[in-house]
């Protein structure tokens, strides 16, 4: 043997790839040190034994492993080699799958065929593992509440869900390639423009807009959306992908209006009346009073974590009894009765003589909310 | 459109429409059908995308070629009914077809 034959016999031997001759009955001829260390066999195991202890058949798949390595060999078809897998057995029975090239070569009449594995296991369970969590992802997204869009570095529209198909009103085939300015009215696109461009350029990933209500949209009929977006970049290939999560608030601001008149009626009526009134928990502490009960207490006088009875309206020097009749119409309000008295207040005004009633509010299961208190002041006659 | 089911072997059922003269391979692709993966793009060179085609619908979706048998060896658990599904072109005959998936496609 030449130096350069038993350098290159060398070379198969240690071959980082697993190489394997057989004769094309399936007989193994050679099998080198990679394809050992893959597959736990030992040369001497699988010296003259059938390439099908390595490639098993299988009771679940057709292919008959010999005769497509020969078919393979006869006339090579990258495509196919590159696509299908064989399934293989090591020596502990574990599975592999093994990606194959194969050649064949002659010496004399002699036919061989050498056979390359790659183990491509991990690669492919990781492939799986990488599908099912786009899988989850995309689904995650096509089902989600909120609108998600994204744009690719041209502005082009290149990604829309159901949601986003309600909100905007345009379906993904008419809306898919489309610039994101369609979504966009006329006079807020340079506003939006330049808010885009600074969250392309700045150091944050991703960022939430809206919240002071500078988003708009707009429906495909021309209708204009207060909107609430959370933006995030991506690159791939090194070109800017944005996508944002949309939500349409104009519900929302509805329901905040709605609460903000709910609120300034029931203000008006609270402040502007001329009794003196009271807001109590269900416990008998004070919540709120009214500008006329403001105006009867001591200018300092703070009316936060304290009882109604605590209160400096019934002072009574060294006497406690007002104090103590009072705790007890607040404990008979408390079990839901309407308590109407006459008492008198110590106000900042000196003492008056009122009409006093306490009102138990309850909710629509009938717990109690709260105790309205109110005075009025009895007209001298 | 025409509308396909592709029913996953456990029984999950995905209904969807595709347009004409894709493949039903694309279409489940395209539609987030799992269990049918198209690794070659459509090439009948990998056998990824296997399905089973209910005898009522063999007419319509006419038989494997040469090369798609071949191919099929490769497949997990084929059967008569098996088909690369990237081999069969969406038409308006196949309005309301049941494409059934094999347990596994490696
Ligand atoms: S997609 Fe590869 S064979 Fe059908």
């Amino acid at each position: 043997m030449s130096f350069i034959e038993s350098y290159a016999a060398q070379l198969l031997i240690n071959l980082p790839d697993a190489l394997i001759i057989v004769v094309p009955s399936g007989e193994i001829v050679f099998f080198n040190d990679s394809a050992s260390k893959q597959s736990g066999f030992s040369n001497d195991d699988m010296l003259g034994k059938h390439i099908s202890q390595l490639l098993p058949e299988s009771n679940r798949r057709k292919v008959d492993v010999v005769s497509w390595l020969k078919r393979w060999a006869e006339e090579p078809n990258p495509e196919q080699l590159r696509y299908l897998s064989l399934r293989g057995v090591t020596k502990n029975g574990d599975e592999r799958r093994y990606q194959v090239r194969v050649s064949k070569f002659e010496d004399q009449s002699d036919v061989y065929f050498a056979v390359v594995l790659r183990d491509i296991t991990e690669e492919q369970e990781q492939t799986t593992r990488l599908r099912h969590d786009q899988l989850v992802t995309n689904r995650i997204i096509a089902i989600g509440e909120d609108a998600v869009l994204s744009i690719d570095s041209e502005e082009n529209i290149c990604l829309w869900n159901k949601k986003a198909e309600e909100l905007f009103g345009y379906t993904e085939n008419e809306i898919l390639g489309k610039k994101l300015n369609t979504l966009i009215p006329e006079r807020y696109r340079d506003t939006h423009a330049k808010d885009l461009q600074s969250f392309a350029t700045d150091k944050t990933p991703s960022k939430h807009m809206g919240k002071r209500g500078e988003i708009v949209g707009l429906h495909k009929s021309g209708a204009v959306l207060p909107l609430e977006a959370s933006i995030t970049k991506t690159y791939i290939d090194n070109k800017q992908i944005m996508s944002a999560q949309i939500r349409d608030i104009s519900e929302r601001k509805l329901a905040q209006q709605v609460l903000q008149d709910k609120e300034s009626r029931f203000r008006a009526i609270f402040d502007y009346a001329v009794s003196a009134i009271a807001l109590l928990d269900a416990t008998g502490l004070v919540l709120e009073i009214n500008s006329a009960a403001r105006e009867l207490l001591p200018l300092d006088e703070a009316i936060e974590d304290k009882r109604l009875w605590e209160l400096a309206w019934w002072d009574e020097a060294g006497s406690s009894e007002r104090m103590n009749v009072l705790k007890d119409n607040v404990a008979e309000a408390i079990q839901g009765l309407t308590v109407r008295t006459r008492t008198e207040l110590a106000t900042s005004r000196g003492t008056l003589e009122i009409d006093f009633s306490l009102i138990p509010v309850t909710d629509d299961k009938k717990q109690l909310i709260y105790i309205i208190a109110e005075a009025r002041k009895l007209i001298e006659p | 459109m025409t509308k396909i089911t592709y029913v996953e072997f456990n029984g999950t059922e995905h209904e969807v429409d595709l347009t004409n003269g894709q493949t039903l391979m694309t279409g489940a692709v395209s539609h987030m059908v799992p269990g049918i993966e198209g690794d070659c793009g459509g090439l009948c060179a990998c056998a990824t995308c296997h399905v089973y085609i209910p005898e009522a619908w063999e007419a319509v979706c006419g038989t494997p070629g040469e090369l798609e048998r071949n191919i099929l060896d490769f497949a997990f658990d084929a059967k008569n009914s098996s088909r690369l599904s990237c081999q069969i072109e969406v038409t308006d005959e196949l309005e309301g077809l049941r494409v059934m998936m094999p347990e596994r496609q490696y």
